[in-house]
Order: structure tokens, then sequence, then C-alpha cells
């Protein structure tokens, strides 16, 4: 099939031009991006070497003064949980000692001791940060992993951090980085009988034909395909709602799409199926809606469906049999659109009201962050009051909740993080602070701030669990971990050219990943991220807390990635 | 980007600004990976607030564009199950629990005095052994999710249950006893009654697991208008009739097929148009070929449309449609981005376009659009009857940027149509001053 008239090519002003030379690390002069690059494929292919077994080899990679590695796995390891499915140990003793290139297929192989026999091993390594040290030598920190399945169908996984340093020489006009030295620091092994989660998804959804058109295919591909009028959506943003729909004891599910496709109900069937009942239930909309909650809104049993579409709500009433005939809109206040719903009694009248966070004013270009660490020009978030007898009203301001309220909220999540009987609110804000809002008798005042829990960051999820078993709820925030900031920043001579030092911090801040906020119990949280070891994850959303290993303690499920596109080199 | 950013003003400078969209037009329009190929990770809890990277373990280290997770026991044996939402395909996936067969207990609550969802309520299970867990159910969490309202605990190896307390929403506590592991219980506000649940029956079919993979094949090539767009002036030249317009054809739907003499595909379709000709000619569907090669290859492409029996209406694309059908494009799909062989454009009777098909199409399909075309009012605001499902909101074609273009190519009819479109809408928005993109359609 070949293309008729190819793009005409909008006129693109200079900027934009510029811009699009930027791709290249070179461009802006980035001095650690053109390392990264060159190191990082040096890295990769090291990794690779071990986890292929080719370990005679390795030290044709050093550079031709290398200077020595050290032990990469110590034999001594602390226990950290054995339960007889899930282990956990970390290696102690890394005493720093450098050993020649002779001693490299020695070391490299025992790194794989914990292995068994013949399977697949898959490496993956990322540099996090660089440190230039003279113009032809610099050094990088490595965080990676090395996993496989074990002989007995269960998994493993050996996290390690190494220090690696690099000569850069010149080679027919080239720079050509090589390993001048390797020290390890961190290695830790997890091995559980079995992988702990299994996919079902094929046997519960994938006998629906419509779910091979419309879920086995991404966002990009439905782009183009869409008429922009009903809402496109780039992104991905969109989430999903899990409620029992027809009092079957089952939880059945609603999942929003992006527009153009219809939002699905599926129910959940005796034989453990998903059966789309969407067209009898009437809830098939084909806007852009984001989110989406199950509610029993007017308390008469069953469960009413609320989608979040542009900057209103339907409310759709369950008639008691799993079908929404009678559908009410709620208007919200301006255009800009609505992202995650979250729902709490605020007024302990027995009823739930609704709150609504959304992102940018007037679209994401009208509403470019600004100041891009703390921004404040962002869209309002929204709660409504709901009046019984069907109806509802805005009632934002009235209850406080109108204080810092222009910032890029994408989450929000109704804890009583101060034990006192009431609910709080926790809002996660992209390009900034969060706020969480306590609640004072019905009246909501921002104290993110003075009780540590503020998390200046790119926010994107909230999630509240007790991670230590002491009775009061802790926080976790999804947030942006990026290499590529953590390695920028700190240039503070280049960066932002040298001025507003002042920020940098805040910038480092924004890169550093995901956070743990531990409740002291006193109405204060410590922040205990990098103790906790779970700050490196990816450009993170919606992460959240809950048992995956069977022993009664919150673990992390995150979920990653930005956009995915067709071009593998990432900007 | 971000380097650009003011320290602290709010005032965006020009650079920054100009970062931002040009990111955006890279990633939008350009293909470029922003944080692309990430895997999702997953961290177990080591005590003593100490985690360590466990996503090989889980086997859901998924790598594509994560977004969502929602916590759900689909297969109600005590192990959490988590569905995951993702940008790329596959856009949903259920991950059933798959861990150690530890203990657990599952509280379905219900308010009385407090909301019947139990929203906020706070709930701890104390074990014989003198340990507790907390949980809260929320209704919104994550990133755009709701998980389920029933509260699964996981207990590992406490083999005992002392009390279960509940603080509903509002204050009040309550406390219930009797509860014992590996078991499911109704919690009613008021009763201090834990009432046993059955277990639902065994999931057979659930408990073979079976994955799913992205589909590789291209998605659709139909794109169903959501507001159709009249096309009555349009140029369509005949291979007689230099100066025919859409409009002269009036009265019956129009399938205009673009295709050229050197496309194998179009050809493909011309055969399936000659097999199935009469059952075209029932529902009375014209098909008006329209050659885009240049013009010293349109004594041949008549031979090739003569041969198919396609010869009535067959014509030719000149710049003015190629013009025309950009504006068009760009109008529908947001950008204009090339346009294959074959593409057909589905007009209704009445000349207005409803359905585009960018690639060959499977005639049965176009044929049971003309059908549906038949019985939906182009007028009806909420007709997306083509596609399934129905729109709640209310947004309408941007006619006076679309006139503009047209004046632009020098296309005056076109141009003025879409000016009285323009004029017309902004009349009869007037009097109600509503807000333009968010009045919802109710029913």
């Amino acid at each position: 099939m070949g293309v008729l008239i190819k793009d005409r090519g909008m006129d693109l002003p200079s900027w934009a031009l510029d811009n699009r030379k930027r791709r290249s690390s070179e461009f802006d002069g980035w001095s650690s991006e053109v390392l990264h690059d060159l190191a990082k494929a040096e890295i990769k292919k090291f990794a690779k070497a071990i986890a292929h077994h080719g370990f005679e080899h390795i030290h044709e990679q050093f550079d031709q003064d290398f200077i020595g590695l050290t032990i990469l796995r110590p034999q001594q390891f602390e226990i950290l949980i054995d339960d007889g499915f899930t282990q956990a140990s970390r290696a102690k003793g890394f005493t720093g000692d450098l050993y020649p290139a002779s001693r490299a297929a020695e070391l490299t192989h025992d790194l794989l001791t914990p292995f068994d026999e013949g399977v697949e091993i898959h490496p993956f390594v990322k540099i996090i940060s660089v440190d230039i040290r003279d113009d032809d030598y610099f050094s990088t920190e490595v965080l990676g992993h090395f996993s496989a399945p074990t002989a007995t169908g269960g998994r493993f996984q050996q996290n390690i951090q190494w220090n690696a340093e690099w000569r850069v020489r010149k080679e027919g006009g080239e720079s050509v980085v090589r390993m001048f030295a390797l020290r390890a620091s961190f290695c830790e092994e997890l091995k559980t009988q079995a992988p702990l989660l299994e996919d079902l998804t094929g046997a519960v959804f994938g006998d629906m034909a419509h779910f091979r058109s419309e879920y086995l295919h991404g966002v990009n591909e439905y782009m183009d395909m869409t008429d922009r009028l009903i809402g496109n959506s780039f992104i991905g943003a969109q989430g999903f709602a899990v409620g029992d729909v027809n009092q079957d004891g089952r939880d059945d599910l609603y999942v929003c799409q992006q527009g153009g496709l219809p939002n699905r109900l599926f129910t959940h069937s005796k034989d453990g199926r998903a059966r789309d009942k969407t067209q009898s239930a009437g809830v098939g909309f084909l806007d852009n809606s984001r989110s989406a909650l199950f509610l029993d809104l007017d308390n008469d049993g069953d469960q009413d469906l609320i989608v979040a579409v542009g900057a209103n709500l339907m409310i759709c009433w369950n008639d008691g049999t799993g079908q929404f005939n009678d559908l009410t809109p709620v208007q919200g206040d301006g255009d800009d659109e609505i992202y995650s719903l979250s729902a709490a009694d605020i007024d302990a009248d027995g009823d739930l009201d609704l709150y609504a966070v959304r992102y940018t004013a007037g679209g994401i270009i009208g509403g470019v962050p600004t100041p891009y660490h703390d921004a404040n020009n962002g869209a309002s978030n929204m709660l409504w009051r709901n009046l019984g007898d069907r109806k509802f009203s805005l009632a934002t301001a009235e209850v406080g909740l109108n204080q810092n309220n222009s910032k890029f909220s994408l989450s929000s999540l109704w804890e009583d993080y101060d034990d006192d009987g009431d609910l709080d609110l926790y809002v996660t804000n992209d390009f900034g602070h969060n706020n969480l809002y306590r609640n004072d008798g019905g009246n909501f005042i921002d104290v993110a701030g003075e009780i540590g829990a503020s998390d200046l960051a790119a926010g994107m999820g909230i999630s509240a669990a007790d991670i230590d078993g002491d009775g009061d709820m802790d926080y976790h925030v999804s947030n942006m971990f990026s290499s590529a900031g953590r390695r920028i920043v700190p240039q503070s001579d280049q960066f932002m050219q040298g001025k507003q030092e002042k920020v940098h911090e805040h910038y480092l801040r924004h890169a550093r990943g995901n956070t743990l906020l531990e409740n002291l119990g006193d109405g204060t949280f410590r922040d205990i991220t990098l103790d906790a070891g779970i700050a490196v994850g990816g450009w993170a959303w919606g992460a959240r807390m809950g048992d995956l290993s069977g022993d009664g303690l919150p673990d992390i499920y995150s979920p990653n990635g930005f956009v995915t596109n067709t071009d593998t080199h990432d900007l | 980007m971000t380097s650009q950013s003011p320290a602290e003003s709010d005032e965006a400078p020009d650079e920054y600004r100009n970062a931002w969209s040009s990111i955006q037009y890279l990633v939008r329009y350009e293909g470029a990976s922003w944080s692309g190929r990430e895997s999702n990770r997953a961290f177990l809890n080591l005590g003593n607030n100490q985690f360590a990277d466990m996503s090989s373990c889980t086997d859901a280290a998924f790598t594509g564009d994560g977004r969502s997770v929602a916590d759900i026991d689909w297969d109600d044996d005590g192990r959490a199950d988590v569905l995951l939402r993702f940008r790329t395909a596959p856009r949903i996936r259920l991950m059933r629990g798959n861990g150690p067969d530890t203990h657990w207990v599952k509280f379905y609550l219900q308010g009385v005095q407090s909301n019947r969802d139990a929203i906020g309520a706070r709930v701890v299970v104390q074990t014989a052994n003198n340990k507790s867990f907390t949980r809260t159910i929320y209704a919104g969490e994550s990133f755009l999710s709701q998980s389920s309202k029933t509260l699964l605990f996981s207990l590992g190896n406490e083999d005992s249950i002392e009390q279960v307390v509940v603080r509903w929403p509002g204050g009040q506590t309550e406390s219930f006893t009797g509860c014992s592991i590996d078991n499911r219980y109704t919690l009613i506000q008021g009763s201090g009654k834990a009432e046993l649940v059955d277990a639902q029956p065994q999931l057979a079919l659930a408990t073979a697991a079976r994955g799913v993979k992205s589909d590789a094949a291209r998605p659709v090539s139909r794109i169903v208008l959501t507001e159709s767009i009249p096309l009555g002036p349009l140029g369509i030249p005949s291979f007689e009739n230099a100066q025919r317009k859409v409009a002269d054809l009036a009265g019956s739907p129009i399938l205009l097929n673009l295709w050229g003499t050197t496309c194998a595909s179009c050809l493909k379709e011309f055969e399936g148009f000659q097999e199935r000709k009469d059952k075209i000619d029932k529902q009375g569907l014209r098909i008006v070929t329209l050659c885009t090669d240049p013009f010293d290859k349109h004594e041949q492409a008549k031979k090739v449309v003569s041969h198919f029996g396609l010869q009535r209406d067959s014509g030719y694309t000149d710049d003015a449609f190629m013009n025309a059908l950009e504006i068009l494009l760009g109008e529908i799909i947001g950008r204009y981005n090339g346009t294959p062989l074959p593409t057909s454009l589905l007009l209704d009777s009445m000349c207005n376009l409803r359905v585009v098909y960018k690639g060959p199409e499977r005639l049965g399909l176009i044929l049971r659009d003309v059908r549906l075309l038949s019985t939906i009012n182009p007028r009806d605001p909420s007709g997306s009857r083509l596609s399934f499902g129905r729109r709640l909101v209310r947004r309408t074609r941007d006619y006076a940027g679309m006139a503009e273009l047209f004046r632009g190519i020098g296309s005056t009819t076109m141009a003025t149509l879409y000016q009285q479109l323009a004029d017309a809408a902004v009349k009869s928005q007037q009097p109600k001053e509503e807000k333009k993109e968010s009045h919802l359609i109710s029913g």
C-alpha cells in the first residue's frame, strides 16, 4: 500500500526545528549526556557478556590501563526473608579491594553462582549518575539486575549496584569509552517458588471478539483512526472501576477508553470469564473518559456508575439489575478536563460526596507549567456535595478545598492519616508540591508542608497502606525517576546557564523517583524513600501498595513508562 | 526544556513555552518515544521499612506504558489479583495472585447510618498472636483507578483471629468476633455479628492461565465521523465531465474510491466490487472510482475501470480534490499524515461525508455501514451509531477554520458553504451562552 500524497510538512518555526535537533545528545552540549550514551553501550555490552557466560573474553572490553575490579558477589549473605516461598538476602563484606583483569573471568563467573544451570539470564543495567573527573576520565553509578527462571519453575532476581570508571580515548577522530575500573557495592538476591503473578487476561477476556480489536491495540494505533471531535487522547490516561453491578457477589469491571472507542462494562460470570454487557447496560460512551467510580450514591443498595467526561460527571443510576437507564449530568466548573475521581462522605450525612482532580488549564500548550519545579498555573480540582435526592452541588470553596488549588493534579486519596475519625485528602500534583488537606470538622486545611508530606516532585499516583504494621497509614507517591535529570542537573555551571542554583535541588528532587512517606503516628510524616530503596522505577503513574507475596506486608507494584512510539530512540 | 523554566516567576518565557510545544510535536507527530519501553516494577516489603526490587519474580514486569493498578480477588481464592492498565497494547491485563497459600480473611462491609459502601471505613484485624492488620476502604486511588471495595486481608502465617474492629465512617467503632481464617464475612453496621459468606464456585476456566499479546495487525481502517461533513460542492471530475460535483450524484449513498493503476490492493478491491455488484446495486450504493494517477495514465485507467464494470461513475482526482481531502482529514483526525491507496469516502444520499476508510476495507463492512446510514438522521447529535456506543459531549466542527482553509486553496463554493455553517452555529449558540465544549447530552 503506497502513500499517495505525503504530509506537506507543516511549516515549522525555527525554534521547533532547533528542538528537533535536540534529540541528539550532542546538541545541547551536555557533556554528561554524550559520555553517558557511550558508557551505556559499554555497560550493556558488559552485562550481556556476563549473562551469556562470555566470561573468558570479558577482559577484552577493558581499557588498556584497566586498574581492576572488585569481587562482584561476596560469599557472605544476610538472609532478610525466608518463608519457604520467598527468600531475600543481601551480600555482606564488600571490601573494595581491586583485582587485575586476569581475574575478571572468575569474578564475573562467581556473580552467577546462584543461577540454575542452563537457564536464560536476562540482564538489565542503567546508569543513574555521571561524574566527570577529567577530560578523559569519568565515573558512573550503575543500577541493575540479572534475572532468570529457576530450574523448578520459580523466579530468581539478583539486584546489583556498581560504580564503573571509564577512560575516554580518541580513536580515528571518534571518542571511545572503555571500562577503567569496576567496584561493586551491593548485591541482593530474591527467589520465589513460583512467579508471584500469573497472566489470566486471555482466559478471562480473550474470547470476546471486540477485545482483540479494542484492547490489543495501543493508543497510537487508534489515534489516527478516530474523529477528533470525540476527544482524542494521546497520553493514554484512561483508568477503570471495580464494583459488583448485578449483586451476584462478584466484582465487575468498567473500563474507560480513549475517545472513539466505547467504554466497556465487563461483568464477571460464574465460570470466571468476563462478559460484555456494555450494550444492554447502556454505558458504552464513546467520549474520551478518563476515570469512573462504582458507588451507591443514593444508598439504595446497588452500584451506580460515575463517569468523568470533560469537566463534568455523568451519573448513571443502577436500577438494581445492572442496567443504567437513568442518567444525571452533573456540571463542573469551566472546561478543564477531569483526570482521577474519588469519593468520601465529607459531611458525615451518610451519603458520598465526589472529588475530581484536573490537570491543565486551557490545554497543555496553553497551560505550560510555570515555574516547572512548583507550578501554580494548573486547573482547579472540584468537590461536589451529595445533597440527596440525586442532586449534587459544587462545594469546593465552601469546605476550604480551594486552597492551593491551581496545581497540575493527577490523583487523590481519602484516608484518615491522623487517626482522628474523619477522612483527610491527599492530592498528587505534577510539577511541584502535593496537597494534604486535613479534615477539621468538615473544613479542610492544606497541611502538607508543615507535616512533611508535600513531596515536591512530579506527583502522578497515590496509594496508602500500613507498611510497617503499626496501625497508621503510610503513603506511597508515584513520581518520575529520570536518570537524565539526575545526570544533567548536577552540572550546575551549565544547567539553567548556571543561574538560579537554589532551585537546582528541587529539580534533582523531581528526578528522584517514587516516594514513601512513613506515618510517624503523631500527625507527621518522614520521607523514608532512600532507606526503603523504592525510588528507582521509571516514569511512574499509579503505583499501588498491596500484598503480592502473601506475608501480610504490603508490597509495591509500580506501572511505568510515558510514551512508547515507533521510534526506539528515546528523547 | 525544564532548564528553560523561570525559577520563580509564573510567566513562561518563549523559549520555555516553545520547548514544550516542540517536545509535544516530536512525540505526537514525529514518532519520538519519551520514556518509552520502560518496564513495570514491583518491590517486596522486607519489613523494617526496607524493600527490594522483585520485578522479575512477579512475571508482571511488562514493558510498555503502564498506567494504573486496581486490587481485586477475581478468582476468590484469598490471594490478591491485580488489574493493570496500559497505554500500549494489551491495554488491560488481569494478573492472578500466584504466591504462597498463606492465610487470609475477606470482608464485605455494609454501612447503615454510614454510607452504604462504607467508603472510609477503617478495619483492623487482630490475631491471637496480638498482630494487627489495618486497611481502609477507598473509592479512587492509584491513578484513574478504583479497586474492589471488598477488603481482603492477607494474614501470612497468622492462623487465628481474635477480633475485627471496624471504625465506620463518621467515627463509630464496632467490634466483630467469631471470624476465622480463610473465610469471607459480611459486616453490617450495628449488627455486631459477622455473617459467613459462601465461597464463589471454583472458577475452572479462569484457573487455566492464558495471557494475551498485542495484535500486530493494523487495528482498523474505518474512521466514523461523529458529526458528518457536507461535501455537495466538492468537485469530483469524471472522464466525461470535468465540472462534476458531489451534489450531482445526490439521492443515493456514494462511495468515493481513490485508486491508482499500480496499486494492487486497489485492483483487488475492484474485484470485490465486481463480484458483489448485485448486492451493491440492491443497496443503491454508487461506487465512484477516482483515479489518482496523472493525466497521461487516464486512458489506461478507463480501461481498468471498464474491465471491472465500474466505468459508469468513474473519474479522477485533481489538485483541488487532493487539497480538499487534506483539509477534510485534517479536520477529522486532527492532522494530515498522508493518504494510503486505496482510500474511500462513504457519503450518505444527502452528500454528507460519514465514514472514511483508509486502506482496503471489507466490502461486507462497507455495505453494513450503508444499511446503517439509511436508518440514521444525519442531524441527530447522538448519531454515533455507525460505531458502537453513544456520545455524551456535543462538540462541533470547526467550520470557520475549514472555510478559511478552503478560501486559501481558492475553493470558493466549499468556503461559502462552511462559512454559512459556522455563522449558523454562532447564531444558535448566542442566546444560550452555552459553554462550547462541555455541554452534556443527557439520555
